[in-house]
């Protein structure tokens, strides 16, 4: 069981001294050191029961690894209480800081007893923890000649052969490969069995998901929330979608729109087809024009990041500046590099828009945004039946799409569904 | 104090430490033999031969001063480096701190040990039994041990903060190698300023540790007395003053 209180915790950060003469030297070494104070976690409280998966999320610097080093006593609290009931086995940042010119199984003898284990404990678990670290023979070779993963695996398998009780884990998942990966996961779930309590920081969304019982979102030092694992990711990951897609505003193609030729004219059907690789570039008659494109995302905020799987709403704004008879609208996408990714209007999907308002807007929905990631270009057009070209906006918009997990490959995110012949 | 399993973890840090210290060089375990050798090589030479120095037994008076000194030297050295050098395993886990300071200067001592086995081997050859007053020998040593970590409870903390104390040391060091007899007897110093030249622990340890080793005596009750009453306040004055900074060691690593 886990009990945080009113947890506060401040580090000073201490500017950086000039030396300039010994006489500057010597007079500064008697002035109090200028510091800042930093408040790394801020009113923290929660509380974790016994055999309970309870996840931490936030982004790097929010004071995640913190938290955990103060639940294992490594530092103090400046304000709070935490109290922990039962063995805490800390697995931080990567493990431990092993002694490179020793070889793996006297730094887990070692190591071992750093989180309490006994000698005859470990000589019964050195089976083991060579197994699971999948090392082999290299367990008896130098640290040294170890690579970086070899080394994690050969921490954490420690760790979890001290049998704690509280086992706190920090970012594994990062740097082992998909069988160790696959080995963590049958770890977790074991632990949860026996009812192990496991705190639990991780970057992978998806792993948060499907083990931990709650979670915890923290930005900058502050808890945002608490609460079961599907409201935080969401919480998590559209918070940080909505600051990615501020910046990306900015490196838009704003300002960097070319009008081919004069207004109101329209190009050559022979040029088009060159125009239309050109990002940013704009053509057409005018008789109605698109004055504003924004996206929405499935809760209606106007964003430029989306994730896989989510709907995204276009919202044409138009004005007409002449009558004109059954109007096509119509989008197209495009990958960075060119690729056509999916194009259509209107008339294709046969929604007869035989006449328009003086001004308005027009929506196209897309319920399923099935592509992976990337940056897409947008084009959003409207032109006559015949297609003589009203207003071409072509690539001038852009939006992002970020894959939520890290398990499916490829470009596109298919939706399968598998089914077992019985 | 502490539990079995620390203890436990205090000899996995002690061994560790001494294995590493000579893995990898060719003559291992005898650099430590070595190293006071040299240095007793060139006193010798000048002492005995330059400066014409008239102490009895003088090889041996010498070698007794140039294996405490060294020890002396190493272990706080050592302490002093003890919390830093350890940083990648503090900043990681929590366990009692001071096992490393106290594992760096247990690693010291058994150098220490291994030095005077070699070194007593070759006086009961050339000089003999040297008396019951060789019993007085593991006192001494215990008394040596807490001055040395006491001081290194006071040097590893502070050096986590100001890593000028590792430059300070280090000129101390050199200050308290001639002020203490280590390469010339305590009649040397003048009458008057004795007594404030023996509030020197390191002064008394040297003295009493000749006098049982080459003259067959036991310190006087009270010279002993006075020297374990130093060590042990040594000791708990560090050890006190880490307890007190102990709380923000792994955040200032």
């Amino acid at each position: 069981m886990i009990e945080v209180k009113n947890l506060w915790k401040s580090f000073r950060i201490f500017r950086e001294r000039k030396h300039l003469t010994l006489l500057h030297e010597i007079s500064e070494a008697f002035t109090p050191q200028r510091y800042e104070e930093f408040w790394a976690l801020q009113n923290i409280n929660f509380h974790v029961s016994e055999g309970e998966f309870f996840g931490i999320i936030g982004e790097n610097g929010s004071g995640k690894t913190t938290l955990l080093k103060l639940i294992a006593k490594i530092l103090n609290p400046t304000y709070g209480s935490i109290t922990v009931n039962g063995k805490v086995v800390p697995f931080l940042e990567l493990g431990l800081g092993f002694h490179d010119e020793m070889s793996g199984r006297e730094n887990v003898m070692l190591y071992s007893q750093l989180l309490g284990m006994s000698k005859s404990e470990i000589k019964n678990n050195m089976e083991e923890i060579t197994e699971f670290s999948g090392l082999g023979d290299f367990i008896d070779s130098k640290l040294n000649t170890y690579s970086s993963g070899m080394k994690v695996r050969l921490a954490f398998s420690t760790a979890i052969q001290t049998n704690p009780d509280v086992l706190l884990v920090d970012e594994v998942l990062a740097v082992g490969d998909l069988k160790f990966q696959r080995k963590c996961f049958d770890v977790f779930r074991e632990f949860k069995d026996k009812k192990k309590t496991i705190l639990f920081v991780s970057h992978d969304l998806y792993a948060i998901k499907k083990f931990c019982d709650r979670a915890m979102l923290l930005q900058q030092g502050k808890q945002v929330v608490v609460g079961y694992p599907d409201f935080i990711i969401d919480k998590y990951f559209y918070s940080t979608l909505q600051e990615s897609s501020s910046t990306h505003e900015k490196q838009a193609l704003k300002g960097k729109i070319v009008e081919f030729q004069k207004k109101n004219k329209m190009p050559d059907f022979a040029r088009i087809e060159d125009l239309k690789k050109i990002t940013g570039i704009r053509w057409g008659t005018r008789e109605i024009e698109i004055t504003k494109v924004e996206l929405f995302d499935k809760f209606g905020k106007k964003i430029s990041v989306f994730a896989t799987g989510d709907s995204m709403k276009i919202r044409i704004h138009y004005r007409k500046h002449q009558e004109v008879k059954n109007p096509v609208f119509g989008i197209g996408i495009f990958y960075q590099n060119g690729t056509h990714c999916f194009g259509t209007n209107t008339e294709v999907e046969d929604y007869a828009v035989s006449s328009i308002p003086e001004k308005g807007y027009i929506d196209c929905i897309i319920p399923r945004l099935s592509m992976w990631e990337g940056t897409f270009y947008l084009n959003v057009m409207v032109h006559d039946d015949k297609h003589y070209h009203y207003d071409w906006h072509n690539k001038m918009y852009m939006f992002n799409v970020i894959k939520p997990n890290n398990y499916e490959q490829g470009l596109y995110n298919l939706g399968c569904i598998w089914k077992l012949s019985k | 104090m502490f539990t079995r399993q620390e203890l436990s973890l205090l000899k996995e840090l002690t061994i560790r430490e001494f294995k590493l210290r000579y893995q990898n060089s060719v003559l291992g375990f005898f650099w430590s033999l070595l190293k006071p050798l040299a240095l007793f090589l060139t006193f010798y030479i000048v002492f005995q031969y330059f400066l014409k120095i008239n102490v009895p037994d003088y090889a041996f008076f010498l070698l007794i001063g140039i294996l405490l000194w060294n020890f002396f030297s190493e272990s706080t050295t050592a302490g002093l480096y003890g919390l830093v050098s350890k940083s990648n395993i503090i900043k990681k886990t929590y366990f009692k701190y001071e096992l490393c300071i106290i594992g760096a200067c247990l690693t010291a001592f058994l150098s220490l040990l291994l030095n005077f086995l070699v070194f007593l081997i070759f006086l009961f050859i050339i000089k003999g039994f040297p008396g019951l007053s060789l019993f007085y020998l593991p006192l001494l040593f215990l008394e040596f041990f807490f001055i040395s970590l006491g001081l290194s409870f006071f040097l590893a903390p502070l050096f986590v903060r100001y890593r000028d104390i590792g430059h300070i040391w280090e000129i101390m060091m050199q200050v308290v190698f001639w002020i203490t007899p280590v390469a010339y007897p305590i009649s040397f110093i003048p009458e008057r300023y004795l007594p404030y030249y023996l509030f020197n622990p390191l002064a008394n340890i040297v003295v009493h540790a000749r006098d049982s080793l080459l003259q067959a005596q036991f310190p006087t009750f009270f010279s002993g007395f006075v020297s374990f009453i130093l060590a042990m306040s040594i000791l708990l004055l560090g050890y006190l003053f880490y307890n007190i900074k102990k709380k923000s060691i792994a955040e200032h690593l």
